[in-house]
């Protein structure tokens, strides 16, 4: 039980774990340095001394952090941070001095140890040392404090944003209610009569249960995919006839591939959009899949529409494209491309994902 | 030529049943004999048609497929089917049973259909581990059951199948082996005691000393004690106090 609120506790503030090991290494450093000034007669008084010296100044710290963990630097304007950093170092330096001096006469008087260390300081020399060393060990402290904030508030914000996606996912399937829908696709096929659109409701069912399970599983084979994308573009084709045609080349290697979910169709259906939107023409639409020889995988679709300035970011399939890139980042941190370019008269969206995820 | 498959349709709506055999002509193989539209009636119709394969839709007003299946003979196949069901799905996923997601696809009903040609059982996928709140799926000689794993209070070796007791003292046989067994169970929960016993951790009323190291163990609800074997006794040494 012990156990587990002191890892809670622990696990509660980021700064508090990482400021015992700043702790440590920051008196630890200056009593190693302290050390390698003296190696030239370097003896057991000298040792214990250098020792109690540093170890009175590393209680020093551990009072400023005492004092310090009250303070709320946020609502503190810098100016008044930096003064109180320095009047309480120079606070702290004099308990630092009193400690050092109380506890050397103590050992001098019970004849432990011979040297005068008290006699050889100047009291007023020695906290003004003391309390550069306390400010320095104060600024580098707030610096870190500050630093860790920062990033423990970004981790936040992500989190409160996926969760808040994650709600408004589930509140539109409750919305939605599946159930309701894929019975009534049910009937609803039962009562039609022409084959066509019997053939599309199945479609629209399958790729409705694909949309409401799958886009965010992260990790899908392409087959998977590509049957959903099948889906898609056969409603779309049902809807434009003859003035959308699609021709697939994929690679049988790649099928078995892992891709996050939604992937491809992300890119087809931004280029069922753009490619009409662009132009009036029939839209012919390849979508290609290949395993480079390094192992890299790349997904293409390719559309006879063109490049124009709304390269589709900005509205609601940009959305997705934008999305699909924050996943792949995330997924594929710095080993991915997604590239969409013009060439020779075609549009091509092109994501090329590693044999393996970094 | 092949003989039809012999199926009956079960379900409480008339269109869903009417749209699964419009999707059965398409696939062909399959001669529609009956249909239901409750589970009672379902039962009648499958003891007097002597069905194939029955296509068994989950929800029912008030009442769930999966009762229907205790009480029909084991010798028939029984293809699920359900619109949206997550906790129905869960149950057919980690069991590996067949099962048909509303409106049906022609091309999944056909792979369906030759899976039930060819005489393989389950989906040709392994089952998979199952959560303390998941139900395990049993087919023994001519019975089916559906048991929460939760409810399993021990599980005892006999010969080369295995017997389940529930926490209601009911018996279940199935043909598994233990190491089938241990390796589905959860693992905190269920714990191997003696070659041909496991035991569910939550129903332990007390341990005694016994004889040569040995220990008997005491169940909630059960005088008789299973024996926890030495060799067992020292691998449990941390789970059981």
């Amino acid at each position: 039980m012990e156990k587990k609120s002191i890892q809670r506790m622990w696990r509660g503030s980021n700064f508090e774990r990482v400021f015992w090991l700043y702790h440590v290494f920051w008196w630890g450093f200056l009593v190693c340095l302290e050390m390698l000034r003296h190696i030239e007669h370097i003896s057991t008084e000298t040792s214990v001394e250098i020792i109690l010296l540093y170890g009175a100044g590393s209680v020093a710290g551990l009072i400023l952090h005492v004092f310090f963990r009250k303070l709320d630097h946020r609502s503190i304007p810098l100016v008044w941070l930096f003064g109180i950093i320095i009047a309480s170092s120079i606070m702290a330096s004099y308990i630092w001095n009193a400690v050092v001096l109380s506890i050397d006469q103590l050992l001098r008087s019970s004849g432990i140890v011979g040297y005068d260390l008290a006699g050889s300081l100047r009291l007023f020399g020695f906290s003004f040392f003391y309390s550069v060393l306390l400010i320095t060990y104060s600024g580098l402290y707030f610096t870190l404090k500050i630093w860790i904030d920062l990033v423990d508030q970004r981790i936040k914000v992500e989190k409160a944003e996926s969760l808040r996606r994650q709600a408004q996912l589930q509140m539109l399937r409750y919305q939605i209610n599946p159930h309701f829908i894929f019975n009534s696709l049910c009937s609803l096929r039962a009562l039609v009569e022409s084959e066509k659109a019997e053939l599309m409701v199945t479609k629209l069912s399958e790729f409705l249960r694909y949309t409401l399970d799958g886009d965010q599983r992260d990790e899908v084979p392409l087959d998977e995919e590509i049957k959903v994308a099948t889906s898609y573009l056969d409603i779309e084709k049902v809807r434009f006839g003859e003035r959308l045609t699609v021709h697939y080349n994929i690679d049988d290697a790649s099928r078995e591939r892992i891709v996050p979910g939604f992937m491809l169709n992300t890119l087809v259906e931004n280029a069922v959009k753009h490619g009409f939107r662009m132009k009036d023409a029939p839209l012919v639409i390849d979508i290609n899949s290949d395993i480079r020889e390094d192992g890299t995988l790349v997904v293409e679709v390719v559309n006879n529409g063109r490049l124009g300035s709304g390269s589709g970011r900005e509205d609601g399939v940009g959305v997705g494209l934008c999305n699909m890139e924050k996943r792949l980042d995330v997924l594929y941190p710095g080993s991915y491309s997604f590239d969409i370019f013009e060439e020779s008269g075609r549009v091509h969206a092109r994501i090329s994902l590693p044999d393996h995820r970094g | 030529m092949a003989m039809d498959l012999k199926a009956i349709i079960i379900d409480d709506e008339e269109l869903a049943r009417a749209d699964l055999r419009r999707m059965l002509e398409r696939v062909g193989g399959v001669d529609v004999v009956g249909e239901a539209a409750t589970l009672s009636e379902a039962e009648r119709k499958i003891r007097s048609d002597n069905p194939d394969i029955v296509f068994l839709d989950i929800e029912f007003p008030g009442e769930s497929g999966f009762e229907l299946l205790e009480r029909i003979p084991g010798s028939v196949e029984v293809i699920f089917v359900t619109a949206y069901d997550k906790y129905a799905i869960r149950a057919f996923e980690v069991n590996a049973i067949d099962y048909l997601l509303k409106p049906v696809d022609p091309g999944r009903l056909r792979k369906s259909l030759e899976r039930i040609g060819s005489g393989r059982r389950n989906g040709g996928k392994e089952p998979a581990p199952l959560g303390y709140e998941d139900s395990v799926f049993l087919r023994f000689r001519d019975k089916y059951v559906f048991i929460k794993v939760s409810s399993i209070l021990a599980i005892t070796a006999e010969a080369d199948y295995s017997e389940i007791t529930t926490i209601a003292m009911k018996r279940v046989l199935a043909h598994k082996t233990m190491k089938e067994w241990e390796a589905r169970l959860p693992r905190r929960r269920f714990i191997r005691i003696h070659r041909s016993t496991i035991i569910n951790s939550d129903h332990v009323e007390r341990v005694e000393k016994w004889i040569n190291y040995s220990y008997r163990v005491f169940m909630k609800g059960r005088a008789e004690p299973f024996m926890m074997s030495k060799l067992y006794a020292r691998k449990n040494k941390n789970e059981l106090g």
